[in-house]
């Protein structure tokens, strides 16, 4: 087994070295990745069995369970109400931790209750597919979290702003359209700035040059008061 | 050690501060202590409800040697029991480093093989074998489930939740499902998908990395953001950065269908790994053992606070760490340690709207100072490097199961602009704190006067006001008015520092009171905070009551939060009342007031669209259907709607209309003026009748809209208005006086409004009642004179003086006005101006003053060349005295070849006295006369043209004095005074 086991090591460190390329080799139980949003729409809706969008109005534990009451606003497969309840294992929930917060809008993928009433969203929270408004008005999937299921080489960027969204009828058309065979790619859409924080990756510190006492200058940062440890007493 | 003056001016808990911070550095460098964690990195943090001694504190499992049982099945057909077991124990293997107590073994195996055979939900719980449960966590505390068949996660998750397409999310799947008294985690499970291996190593390597992050995430150990342009590809990524990604970030970057292979050496924990994993298990000296090493050996220990410029601590701000390595002139491309400041902070403090949080919300400490800590616990440090911390934002994708540190809310975007803090020199084995305020952040936390549960200030009477939701906790409580029958809406929305709408700010939710009332609204609540579709905007209700009342209405943040930055834009959108309450059959205008209106709007009677006339922030003009396309009934009240398509809000007058069966009432004009005059009140008023239909009979109370639709007007009935609408006295009349505003063509109109009936009348405005005169005559001057004036203006209205009548003056070429160019009349419509001139060129420069703009008045210059300058004598000529009288003065005047008096002329004198000799004899030549004197002056001419001589004069001696004046280049005079023995 030691032997066994090694070789599955040294196969992942072989691997390892080539990370960041793309594998041709997909054994057919894997989870590949999707090869678009489209895709990972329909991918989603294959294996889901309520779909809609809507926005949580409520949380609540009870007991072993956490029911998240969803207001429908938009049904699109499945069978929902004006609301829905989605039951969650509690054990999903640890104290202090939120799956989702009451406000959230989205478009949500649950599988099909267990026989204990259970569900939970497809593929966590990739299944969860935030709505938010457009410009315009126009009901918008923000669809940035969806796409890191899309095949991409490290560095390669997610969606920005400007083609961060497809609006709510075109995935509709989309879901609709993976149960009858139909694929197409939504229209990509920028979202508002309003459901985006400053994309703030920053830019680094001005080039230091140490001295010979290994102290060095920048022009870049602003100096704060500093209490320094007891290195500065030693 | 000290802390800068002003940190510990804006601090009450300063001392608190540097004390906790002193003992920490020390504790770690010595490592003779066990630190209090102050530390970035963990997944939970204690409360303050449960049974937790001190809230804030982060949570590690409750030994540093947590074992872990294996289920005694095979994972699959493909993968045995003790293949699966040794996945298992790589994985946790990966988690045991030297710089970290932490021991995380395999302790045995489980009782059974767990599957859905027995495990179940009884309707409450789920019920799993008993080893297995949280109930036996003193004997096995992490339980590793192999789910072979995947029946468990479809049990606990949904059908088909585990399925293979699924095995990124659900190949392992962890729950750390019991805390301990002692604020430490009891008890977890890790349940591995069976259906997600087969014999393919990529996959077992796949599902060894699953099971690393789960471990990680049991142990208490929180997502990282830390190199995120791996992540987000924003920017390019160096070489060698992959390395620092740490293993805990929040989501993989799918380059190929295994996820682990997007991440060099997969199963080795980064530094930021390692910082976060020796902060919840450090290792000092009182827990030194073989194998192990101190957790401050070879690295730095950074702790800091950002700061809005209040004071008040800024949460949700991402820290990373870049060094500078002794003897590198550069930076690293990498950042190699990160934090989170406000983790340990309460993530949830309740709201008035709906109550306290609940217990599984409550985390983290209500000391405020929390709010802006952050720490790091190791960064690597050899010996000396520059340590570089910078700001930044939380990538909004990071929210719920992705979360970085123990945050529930979605981060709110930082306020203010990046920064770095630098730890310069920061030797190995040292700690130092930062302080660091956003000087370019939201800088005023004064939520104004919105008042409080017991005496809420009054909401604006238009409708719509702003406010600010700061300190953390604050609430803004406010009270409005409303009649019974109305349906209302309360709008919040949301703003960033510029004052757009936002979503990742604060998350506002609303509640109504009946005033008075205490405890959760009593009328209406909206908890979910941006329930409409329009951005930032959170929306609440109300239907219609039966009786009119003052509510309390409460702005708060969904979580209790409270900062500078939380600034809102609140509506209150209510219809008051319609005017007038009956139209006829046919239609007609009316007059929504109300609040919060704004244009785009919409009406509907009886559920069928108005047409908008027009709107103000509490007015609404609009023109109804008629009964018959509305569907109403005569007598019947129908239903008012405001509506606003932009959020969905509306407010509604039940009944607030009622159709008449009558056609529509006919309008007749009276009486008009036939002309106005600006500022006269015309003294014949505009006068209308209203008619019924038959055009005979009078209609009393009808309503008139009188109103100038063109041009400018006031109406006397209207309180010197535009418009307003006039009911009819007992003969259908309607009038007003007219009052003309300004010169042009003006349109009055007046309209009945329940039908709509109009006239029109148009009139032209002249302004002959109005002058402005310059008081001074032209003046002639001497070209190249200097010289200056002080002009009078008098402005006249309707006969009187006009006081308080601004004037414009302005000057021609070669003038100089006074200070200023605008002057104000005085009580009796006079005002002056200085007028100056230098030299003056030859022309007629003139100076302008204007009154009401066009009403002017100009003054001219003439300045006349020298070559058309003359002189004469005005008097003195041609006197003869007797010795002992003296001469008078001789007066000379220079003008213009038109006779104007010239006002500053030079004028040369040439004066000669002579002896008088008599007579000349009647033959031979005259008697020649000594000169006794001579003498040349020069006089300047006054305002008159005028100049003064006194003659030169010899005493005690007859004599003759000869006088020549010189003026310009043609002007002169001659004359002579005689004095006789």
């Amino acid at each position: 087994m030691r032997q066994w086991f090694r070789s599955v090591v040294l196969g992942g460190v072989c691997a390892c070295a080539a990370a960041g390329q793309v594998k041709a080799q997909t054994p057919l139980d894997a989870a590949a990745p999707d090869a678009s949003v489209g895709a990972a729409l329909r991918n989603l809706a294959s294996r889901a069995g309520v779909v809609f969008a809507g926005q949580v109005v409520a949380i609540e534990r009870r007991g072993g369970v956490v029911e998240v009451v969803f207001r429908v606003d938009t049904p699109v497969l499945g069978q929902t109400g004006s609301t829905y309840t989605l039951r969650e294992w509690a054990g999903l929930w640890p104290p202090g931790q939120w799956r989702y917060t009451v406000g959230e809008r989205a478009m949500v993928f649950l599988h099909a209750g267990s026989p204990a009433g259970l569900s939970s969203a497809v593929d966590g929270g990739e299944g969860v597919v935030p709505v938010l408004a457009g410009s315009d008005g126009t009901a918008l999937l923000d669809i940035r979290r969806l796409s890191t299921r899309v095949l991409r080489r490290i560095g390669d960027p997610l969606p920005a702003e400007e083609t961060g969204g497809i609006t709510l009828a075109d995935a509709m058309q989309v879901v609709q359209g993976a149960r009858s065979g139909v694929a197409r790619e939504p229209f990509r859409r920028p979202i508002p700035p309003s459901s985006t924080a400053p994309a703030s990756r920053m830019s680094r510190p001005a080039r230091v040059v140490l001295g010979d006492e290994g102290r060095g200058t920048s022009g870049a940062e602003s100096s704060p008061s500093v209490q320094r440890g007891p290195d500065d007493t030693q | 050690m000290t802390l800068s003056s002003r940190r510990c001016a804006a601090w009450w808990g300063c001392g608190r501060v540097i004390g906790a911070a002193l003992l920490l550095a020390v504790a770690v460098v010595l490592g003779g202590l066990t630190p209090r964690a102050w530390a970035g990195g963990p997944r939970f943090v204690t409360g303050t409800t449960f049974w937790w001694a001190q809230s804030g504190q982060p949570m590690p499992f409750y030994t540093s040697s947590p074992t872990y049982y294996t289920d005694p099945g095979d994972l699959n057909p493909n993968v045995t029991h003790a293949q699966a077991d040794a996945l298992v124990a790589a994985a946790a293997a990966t988690w045991n480093v030297p710089m970290s107590s932490l021991m995380l073994t395999q302790g045995g195996a489980l009782n059974e093989h767990v599957s859905s055979a027995n495990t179940y939900f009884d309707g409450t719980q789920m019920v799993f074998p008993a080893d297995v449960s949280a109930s036996n966590a003193p004997n096995k505390p992490i339980a590793v489930i192999y789910d072979t068949d995947g029946s468990v996660i479809d049990t606990l998750m949904g059908q088909g939740a585990s399925s293979p397409s699924g095995c990124r999310q659900t190949g392992a799947v962890e729950s750390v499902d019991q805390f301990g008294e002692d604020g430490k985690i009891d008890h977890a499970l890790i349940i591995l998908n069976g259906r997600c291996v087969g014999s393919n190593p990529q996959q077992l390597l796949q599902m060894q990395y699953l099971v690393e992050r789960a471990f990680g995430r049991v142990l208490g150990i929180s997502w990282s953001q830390l190199n995120d342009n791996i992540f987000t590809g924003a920017s390019p990524v160096p070489a060698g950065e992959i390395d620092y990604w740490p293993v805990m970030h929040p989501i993989d970057v799918l380059c190929s269908s295994y996820s682990y292979q997007c991440m060099t050496n997969p199963f080795q924990l980064r530094p930021d790994d390692i910082s976060a994993l020796s902060f919840l298990y450090p290792v000092t000296s009182s827990n030194l053992t073989p194998g192990k090493v101190l957790t401050a050996q070879n690295a730095t220990y950074l702790a800091g606070d950002v700061l809005f410029p209040t004071g008040q601590g800024m949460a949700w701000t991402n820290i990373v760490v870049i060094r500078q390595l002794q003897g590198h002139a550069s930076l690293e491309p990498w950042e190699i340690a990160s934090g989170v400041t406000g983790f340990q902070y309460q993530q949830n403090g309740g709201n008035p709207v709906t109550g306290p949080e609940p217990d599984s919300a409550n985390a983290g400490t209500p000391w405020t100072p929390a709010e802006s800590r952050f720490t790091i616990q190791r960064v690597p440090n050899d010996y000396v490097e520059n340590l570089f911390m910078v700001t930044e934002a939380i990538n909004p994708l990071y929210v719920g199961e992705y979360a970085v540190g123990p945050y529930q809310r979605p981060p709110a975007a930082p306020s203010g602009s990046q920064r770095v803090m630098v730890d310069w020199s920061a030797v190995a084995g040292s700690g130092a704190y930062y302080v660091q305020t956003m000087d370019d952040a939201a800088s005023s936390c004064s939520p104004g006067a919105d008042g409080s549960q017991t005496q809420p200030a009054a909401a604006d009477p238009t409708g719509w006001w702003t406010g600010l939701l700061c300190s953390t906790g604050h609430t803004s409580w406010w009270s409005a008015a409303v009649k019974a029958g109305r349906s209302w809406t309360v709008e919040v929305t949301a703003l960033d520092e510029s004052g757009a709408a936002t979503m990742r700010k604060a998350q506002p939710v609303i509640g109504v009171w009946h005033s008075g009332d205490s405890g959760l609204p009593t009328v209406a609540s909206q908890a979910v905070p941006m329930n409409t579709i329009a951005a930032g905007v959170t929306q609440l209700r109300i239907p219609a009551a039966t009786a009119a009342g003052t509510y309390t209405l409460a702005v708060a943040d969904q979580f209790g939060a409270g900062r500078p930055d939380f600034a809102y834009k609140a509506r209150l959108l209510y219809a008051d009342s319609v005017f007038p309450s009956r139209v006829s059959s046919a239609g007609g205008l009316i007059l929504i007031a109300g609040e919060g209106f704004r244009q785009g709007n919409t009406v509907k009677v009886n559920g069928i669209t108005a047409t908008v006339i027009g709107w103000t922030a509490n007015q609404i003009v609009a023109r109804t259907p008629t009964m018959a396309a509305a569907g109403a009934t005569a007598g019947f009240g129908v239903d008012v709607t405001v509506t606003d398509p932009a959020t969905g809000g509306w407010t509604t007058i039940s009944s607030g209309l009622t159709y008449t069966r009558a056609g529509p009432n006919v309008v007749r004009l009276v009486s008009a003026p036939t002309a106005l005059v600006t500022g006269v009140t015309a003294s014949t008023a505009l006068g209308v009748r209203v008619y019924q239909t038959d055009g005979t009979t009078p209609v009393v109370s009808a309503n008139v809209r009188m109103g100038v639709t063109a041009g400018s007007a006031s109406l006397g009935s209207c309180g010197g208005g535009t418009s307003c609408v006039l009911q009819t006295d007992a003969t259908g009349l309607a009038q007003t006086k007219v009052m003309g505003v300004a010169a042009g063509a003006v349109t009055l109109a007046a309209t009945e409004l329940t039908g709509g009936a109009s006239v029109q009348v148009n009139l032209t405005d002249t302004d002959t009642q109005r002058s402005l005169v310059i008081q001074n005559g032209p003046v002639y001057v001497a070209a190249g004179a200097t010289l200056s004036w002080t002009l009078q203006a008098l402005a006249m209205d309707q006969g009187s003086g006009a006081a308080g009548v601004p004037v414009a003056w302005t000057a021609g070429q070669g003038l100089t006005l006074g200070t200023g160019a605008n002057t104000t009349t005085d009580a009796n419509g006079g005002t002056a101006m200085a007028v100056g001139a230098n030299q003056l060129g030859a022309g007629s420069p003139t100076v302008t003053a204007c009154a009401w703009t066009t009403v002017c008045s100009s003054w001219t210059v003439n300045a006349v060349d020298a070559s058309r300058w003359q002189v004469a004598a005005t008097t003195g000529a041609g006197q003869s005295v007797r010795l002992g009288t003296d001469f008078l003065p001789v007066t000379l005047q220079v003008s213009d070849n038109a006779g104007h008096p010239l006002q500053g002329a030079p004028v040369t004198v040439y004066q000669t006295v002579d002896a008088w000799e008599g007579g000349c004899a009647e033959a031979g030549r005259c008697p020649a006369s000594p000169v006794l004197a001579t003498q040349q002056t020069t006089a300047i001419t006054d305002a008159n043209g005028k100049v003064t001589i006194t003659p030169l004069q010899v005493a005690g001696i007859p004599q003759t004095v000869n006088i020549v004046a010189v003026t310009g280049t043609t002007g002169f005079v001659s004359l002579s005074l005689v004095r006789t023995p």
